[in-house]
C-alpha cells in the first residue's frame, strides 16, 4: 500500500518515502528505502527524474517531443535548427518552420524563378498552411512578386515572378518594370502538424 | 558524383549505399544513368522521398540533393552537412 513515510522506517513498505536530505521528497520503486529513486521534488519545487510525460516540471517540459498513436509520451515543446531553418514541435502535433534565405539568380523582368526549399523538419503531410510573410524580388529586395506554392514530398515548392525592381515604396503596385533582378529574398514559414 | 545534403529533423534514418551512377537508398535502387548532360529530372519522377531538387548532369558529373535525416540533438555534422563530392562506391558515410 503506497504510503508516506519518514526516513529512518525502513520497515515501512510504501512506494514513497522522504529522502536522507531533509526537505527533498523522493519517490522510489521497491517496497522500501532502499528502492530505486525513480523522482526528487526538492524544497525550491525542482523536479528531477521524473519520467516525461507523466509529471512536468522546468527541468522536462522542453525536450524530444513524441507520440504513440496521438498520445503523448515525450516532452511538450521541441525547438531545434538545421541548415534548412529552424523548428518547433508541439505535443499536440502542432509544428512550425521557418527559414529566410535570399537566392541569388538572374531573372529578366516578368520571368519567374522557382524556389524549392525543404523544411527543416518533417511534415507528416502537407502543411495545413503556409505563410510567406514577406516575398521580395530585385537586387534592392523592393521589387514585387508573385508566387505560387505547391507541396510535394517533403518540398514546398515556390515560383517567384520578378515583375523588375519598381521604385521603392511602391507597393503593392504590380508594375512591371525593365530592370534585371539579381536576387530573391523569401521569408518562408511553414505551419502544419508532425504526426 | 555531387551529392547535396538536405537536413530534416525526422523520425526515420537513411542508408545509402552507391556503386557508379546507382544508388541504393533503404534498400531501393535508383539508376541514373539515363541523366545525361545537360538534362534534367526533377525528384518527384524518382519516386524516392529523399531526394529533393533536380537531378542534374554537369560537366559529366551527377548532382542531386539528398534529405538528410536527424534525430533529437543532432551533431554539427547532422545539421550542417558538407556535400560529399565523389564518393567512392559502397556504403556512404552520412554525418549522423
Amino acid at each position: 500500500m503506497p504510503s508516506i513515510i519518514q526516513a529512518g522506517n525502513a520497515a515501512s513498505t510504501g512506494l514513497v518515502t522522504t529522502g536522507a536530505t531533509d526537505g527533498i521528497l523522493e519517490l522510489r520503486s521497491g517496497t522500501a528505502e532502499g528502492g530505486t529513486v525513480a523522482m526528487t521534488v526538492d524544497a525550491a519545487q525542482n523536479l528531477t527524474g521524473a519520467t516525461a510525460g507523466r509529471l512536468f516540471g522546468r527541468s522536462n517540459i522542453l525536450g524530444t517531443v513524441s507520440q504513440t498513436a496521438g498520445v503523448p509520451t515525450g516532452a511538450i515543446i521541441e525547438r531545434g535548427s538545421n541548415a534548412n531553418g529552424e523548428f518547433v514541435r508541439f505535443a499536440d502535433g502542432t509544428q512550425v518552420c521557418t527559414f529566410t534565405a535570399t537566392t541569388n539568380a538572374s531573372t529578366a523582368a516578368g520571368e519567374g524563378l522557382p524556389l524549392n526549399h525543404v523544411p527543416s523538419a518533417a511534415f507528416i503531410s502537407q502543411p495545413a498552411a503556409y505563410a510567406s510573410a514577406s516575398f521580395y524580388a530585385g537586387s534592392n529586395q523592393s521589387g514585387v512578386s508573385l508566387y505560387g506554392l505547391t507541396y510535394s514530398s517533403n518540398d514546398i515548392n515556390f515560383s517567384a515572378l520578378n515583375y523588375g525592381s519598381g521604385p521603392a515604396g511602391v507597393h503593392p503596385g504590380f508594375t512591371t518594370g525593365t530592370t534585371t533582378a539579381l536576387s530573391h529574398r523569401v521569408f518562408r514559414i511553414w505551419i502544419g502538424r508532425w504526426f | 558524383m555531387h551529392i547535396k545534403l538536405s537536413p530534416q529533423r525526422r523520425d526515420d534514418s537513411l542508408t545509402v549505399s552507391k556503386q557508379g551512377d546507382t544508388l541504393t537508398i533503404n534498400g531501393t535502387a535508383y539508376g541514373f544513368t539515363g541523366v545525361t548532360e545537360g538534362a534534367t529530372l526533377p525528384a518527384s519522377a524518382t519516386g524516392c522521398e529523399y531526394i529533393t531538387g533536380d537531378i542534374e548532369r554537369l560537366s559529366g558529373v551527377l548532382q542531386l540533393t539528398l534529405l538528410l535525416p536527424h534525430g533529437v540533438n543532432p551533431s554539427q555534422a547532422a545539421c550542417f552537412p558538407a556535400p560529399l563530392i565523389n564518393p567512392a562506391d559502397g556504403l556512404l558515410e552520412l554525418p549522423a
